[in-house]
């Protein structure tokens, strides 16, 4: 009687391998309960800091060209208005030497 | 009323064709400069600038209105247009780029451009040539063509130039006057 009981819940009780379509739904399941969980986790604003640090890493980068091109625009400037001033300084050396000559040699 | 309506008319017409006259004076002053290509490979040391309408206000942007020589820089620039400069020294004599000096000559024809001063000095071995584009009242375009035993320069300038201002700022740009000659 005994025996026969044992035997009755062993044959209920055996190892099944579950159904594919079982083993499908309980991975999808878990699959979403863990895209939850890591959405949760995720801080809302961290996107927007990104976005953020981006925007402001390409304006400093402008800026920061913007401010090369003016330097180099200041001492091209600055340069070439000294290379100007010396060089019409010598024509007014030497228009005034030759007149200073001219007045030697004139009288 | 018509006839009022005529003389504006007459008058807008007059106004523009001043324009484009001094349009057009303008941009005749405006040249095109050699690359001095031969010259600049020998140089010991070579300056090129070409700044035009563009560059020169982003350059006046950067004047410090406190700094006196930057405010003797941004009233010297006020109303030009362009600055293009090429300088070359040497550490020995070079050749004159005849070539060169004689296609930037041919720009500089009358009756816009006109020699205000040609100076030759035997004994410094050096020619200063000047040339001016003007009308009745303004300058509109400068050219200084200095040749020296060692240093060969080319300065081109066009737009309202004051030329006692651009000559006054030698000695204020952290640059001393240059001794005289003679």
């Amino acid at each position: 009687m005994t025996h026969d009981l044992e035997q009755e819940l062993r044959r209920a009780l055996r190892p099944v391998d579950p159904s594919p379509e079982f083993t499908a739904r309980m991975l999808t399941g878990l699959a979403i309960r863990r895209g939850a969980a890591t959405a949760a986790r995720r801080p809302w604003w961290r996107p927007m800091a990104l976005a953020a640090s981006v925007v402001l890493a390409s304006g400093l980068g402008v800026l920061f060209y913007q401010q090369q091109q003016r330097e180099r625009a200041h001492a091209q400037l600055l340069e070439a208005l000294t290379i100007t001033s010396r060089s019409l300084d010598r024509a007014y050396q030497a228009v005034r030497w030759h007149g200073n000559d001219a007045g030697e040699h004139g009288g | 009323m018509s006839c009022a309506r005529r003389s504006v008319g007459w008058r807008t017409l007059c106004a523009a064709s001043a324009a484009a006259c001094l349009s057009s004076l303008a941009s005749g002053a405006e040249l095109r400069l050699p690359a001095f290509d031969s010259l600049r490979a020998k140089a010991s040391d070579s300056v090129v600038i070409s700044l035009d309408a563009d560059m020169l206000k982003l350059a006046g942007q950067f004047l410090d209105p406190a700094d006196p020589g930057d405010a003797n820089a941004r009233a010297a620039i006020r109303g030009l247009t362009s600055i293009y400069v090429r300088s070359f020294s040497f550490e020995k004599p070079y050749q004159v780029p005849s070539t060169e000096i004689a296609t930037l000559r041919s720009q500089l024809a009358a009756p816009l451009w006109q020699r205000v001063v040609q100076t030759h000095s035997e004994a410094d071995h050096s020619d200063v040539d000047i040339y001016l584009a003007a009308d009745t009242e303004h300058a509109q375009g400068l050219v200084i063509i200095v040749t020296e035993p060692r240093e060969f320069t080319v300065v081109s300038i066009s737009g309202a130039i004051d030329l006692a201002r651009l000559h006054s700022l030698q000695g204020h740009l952290g640059v001393p006057r240059l001794p005289a000659t003679k």
